[in-house]
């Protein structure tokens, strides 16, 4: 059904990011800056009225269900047409765009406020606000584009705006190179998303997601999906590589530890909660391509879900910056999402994306407060104790806590019900996804381990402070704390709201305390108008592994276990401080050993694979240019030259010689005139 | 006395001949005017050659060329000798390889 205030959604924080953008650049030469008061209000109020709208579309989108509509549409212009291709540039507003904005605003109004009071004594105040809105601006873009093209706008529009925030430290080169690292990672990416939509327009004819679901379900083109399904295949695999880019998978992961450069809301906003999460939407959001083509492709996304997330996990136990190991959390969860697509179940995907983007934007922003206490100190063996300073005890532990304890997974954290969910699903479908369910249940366990090293090293373990730091802490702000204790209570929250026996609580009824009755179908309910062929798909699947009532059981029971067997070892190990080596003996705070990023060895991979084709680029150069560009060239112009020589020679003035030779001439013309006589 | 009209023709081939040899082989300007009148002449030989042999209506033809040739050849030679001065002006020589002066 088309309305007309689709445009306000991403057009509020535009108007937000013109108008910061335009007072920084007016306040370029002033010692200050903008006036960071007015700037403040402009770049919190705009993402906040486009929260309110997203807020109202939802309601209106829910009563209309009623009336069977499932979408809300809005036609901007025609953007291009070629022979029988028509583009408009559009956007879609179904329940995936709602549920995906009603998070991109609503956190991301929260994470703008929470960078008044962080970033309020930097001088580029008003220049980072342009750039959070701008962000805004494209991430809304790339979930409200009703077509591949328009998203892919936003998908570019968020990559340009990550490198600006993770190089927004500009004098430092190692955040600039940093910045660069995710740019160009995500430029590869971001080719095979152009050539995925290139080869999908070639079978289905239409970039439209809404012509793309029509197609699909069109029961007579059955015949053209099962002859074209290889054609599909490659489009859903190059499209998954472009999420393998922007969602930090393996092989293109390695650019988003090194994006923590940047400053501390840009990484809870863009690489926790909303950017980094654009992969596992836009799966979703082509969820009819990818369970209609080949078993291979989905068998992809399982298995680099499962490697990516069990490395991330180990990954993140070697971390002593705190932000770094928060990072390789962040690819450990992604991962999980991905197995999750890998089976089909988009929607627990989803259900993920949306747990996360609250329990791991808290823990970012908590971070954020101790690193804005300690004076910009990351280095986790220089912490310690935090949670006895006065500073940090209130509401920035309250927020770290629930935060810590949705993410492990303990029951009733917003994690809990996602993570579980996701475990469920895979050991739901039997085979493959059996074992790499185990696989992230061993995960599991590991996320409980690392994350509960960080509290130890943190907050609970003796303090290892130094004491000039000690003497000079700074105070968090109001703006920091209101942001981290909405942010703290939603990581708890926002996973019982879709449970399933909430209702039965709220009314004081007996039912549904029975062990067995953690389900959250009410999520994926929500999802339902929009994911309703995937959904049926996985349906019936699901049949092959265990058995269902069994599974909602056994799984609460087993994450419960493994994530207290994780912080039984943290406890173990760290309760008294760091294990390893101190920071005396090894200054830096990158893991000791496999190189200074411990990326395991995808650096090196991609040092290898940069001389490769530098190596083919040499070869090109002796063969194709040296040898046959410009040897051709060179022996054409010799010729050329050669009997330029030649003819030269003869056009020299010598008088008598040029004379001899006109004569010599008249003689063979006559000589031929009297012989053909 | 009737000369067979070959020798005549054949007279004027080897003035002709001789006329080339001249112009391509001297380097003095004056050789090389006086080989262009040559072949002039040995050109007026071979019409007046021709019009005792071929008929009537044609032969005139052969008769009048030779004048105005002769009368053009005097032009020539009042032309090609004020440029010769006029060349002599420039370099005070009066040899044809002195002048080859547009080279590559």
């Amino acid at each position: 059904m088309p309305v007309s205030y689709l445009w306000l959604i991403p057009f509020l924080p535009l108007l937000g990011a013109i108008i910061t953008g335009g007072l920084a650049l007016g306040s370029a030469k002033s010692e200050q800056g903008a006036n960071r008061g007015f700037v403040a209000l402009v770049a919190v109020l705009f993402p906040a009225l486009a929260f309110v709208l997203t807020c109202l579309g939802t309601g209106h989108l829910g009563r209309g269900e009623i009336h069977g509509v499932t979408a809300f549409t809005q036609t901007l212009w025609q953007w291009f047409h070629a022979g029988s291709f028509n583009l408009s540039f559009g956007f879609l507003f179904d329940r995936l765009s709602s549920m995906m904005l009603l998070f991109i605003t609503g956190i991301g109004t929260l994470i703008t406020l929470y960078s008044v009071g962080y970033m309020w004594a930097d001088r580029g105040f008003a220049r980072f606000m342009a750039y959070l809105n701008l962000f805004l601006f494209s991430m809304i873009v790339l979930v409200l584009g009703a077509s591949l093209p328009v998203t892919f706008l936003g998908w570019e529009g968020v990559g340009l705006c990550s490198y600006l925030l993770v190089g927004f430290w500009h004098t430092n080169n190692d955040f600039n190179d940093a910045a660069r690292k995710a740019f160009v990672v995500n430029r590869i990416g971001d080719l095979g998303f152009l050539l995925g939509a290139f080869v999908l327009v070639s079978v289905v004819g239409s970039l439209d997601y809404q012509q793309i679901t029509a197609w699909f379900r069109d029961t007579s083109h059955a015949n053209a999906i099962l002859a074209a399904s290889g054609t599909l295949s490659l489009a859903a695999i190059l499209i998954f590589f472009g999420c393998t880019g922007k969602s930090a998978q393996i092989p293109l992961l390695t650019w988003l530890p090194d994006a923590m450069a940047g400053p501390t809301p840009v990484s809870a906003l863009i690489h926790a909660a909303t950017m980094v999460t654009s992969g596992v939407f836009l799966l979703a959001r082509l969820g009819d391509l990818y369970v209609n083509c080949l078993p291979w492709v989905l068998a992809t996304i399982l298995l680099i879900g499962c490697a990516t997330c069990i490395f991330g996990a180990v990954a993140g136990l070697f971390q002593n910056d705190i932000k770094k190991a928060l990072a390789y959390s962040t690819v450990s969860q992604l991962g999980y999402m991905f197995m999750a697509c890998g089976v089909g179940a988009f929607d627990v995907g989803l259900f993920h994306v949306f747990t996360h983007a609250f329990f791991k934007a808290t823990l970012f922003l908590g971070a954020g407060a101790v690193i804005h206490v300690l004076h910009h100190e990351q280095d986790m063996r220089k912490m310690g104790g935090l949670a006895r300073l006065p500073q940090l005890k209130g509401v920035v532990l309250f927020a770290m806590f629930w935060s810590w304890f949705a993410i492990c997974g303990f029951p009733i954290g917003s994690g809990f019900f996602s993570k579980d969910l996701i475990l469920e699903r895979l050991l739901g479908v039997g085979g493959l996804g059996m074992m790499v369910g185990c696989v992230g249940l061993a995960a599991a366990g590991l996320t409980a381990w690392y994350m509960s090293r960080l509290m130890f090293l943190t907050f609970w373990s003796p303090s290892r402070v130094d004491e000039d730091t000690k003497q000079h802490l700074s105070s968090v702000p109001f703006t920091m704390q209101l942001p981290l204790a909405i942010l703290g209570i939603g990581s708890i929250v926002v996973g019982i709201l879709f449970w399933n026996e909430l209702p039965k609580v709220l009314a004081f009824l007996p039912a549904g305390w029975e062990i067995g009755r953690f389900g959250t179908t009410r999520f994926e309910e929500w999802l339902a108008p929009a994911l309703a062929v995937p959904q049926a798909v996985f349906a019936k699947a699901a049949h092959h592994g265990l058995n269902h009532e069994l599974l909602a059981w056994l799984v609460p029971v087993l994450g419960t276990t493994v994530a207290l067997i994780g912080l039984g070892i943290a406890w173990t190990l760290y309760r008294k401080g760091p294990t390893g080596r101190t920071v005396n003996e090894f200054p830096s705070s990158a893991p000791y050993g496999f190189g200074a990023q411990w990326t395991w060895a995808f650096d090196n991979v991609y040092a290898w694979l940069v001389k490769l084709v530098k190596a083919l680029g040499l070869v090109l150069y002796w063969i194709v240019e040296l040898a046959v560009i410009s040897g051709f060239t060179y022996v054409f112009s010799l010729v050329v030259s050669a009997t330029g020589g030649v003819a030269c020679l003869m056009q020299r003035s010598r008088l008598r010689a040029n004379l001899a030779m006109s004569f010599v001439g008249v003689a063979m013309i006559l000589v031929v005139l009297l012989w053909n006589n | 006395m009737d000369i067979d009209p070959i020798y005549v023709q054949a007279l004027a081939a080897l003035l002709f001949a001789i006329g080339i040899a001249v112009v391509v082989s001297r380097r003095n300007i004056f050789l090389l005017l006086m080989g262009v009148e040559l072949m002039l002449n040995a050109v007026n030989l071979s019409f007046i050659g021709f019009s005792r042999t071929l008929p009537d209506a044609s032969a005139l033809t052969g008769s009048i060329v030779p004048m105005f040739t002769i009368a053009i050849a005097a032009a020539e030679a009042c032309v090609g000798l004020a440029m010769v001065i006029c060349i002599t002006r420039v370099k005070d020589t009066v040899d044809s390889d002195a002048f080859s002066e547009m080279k590559e």
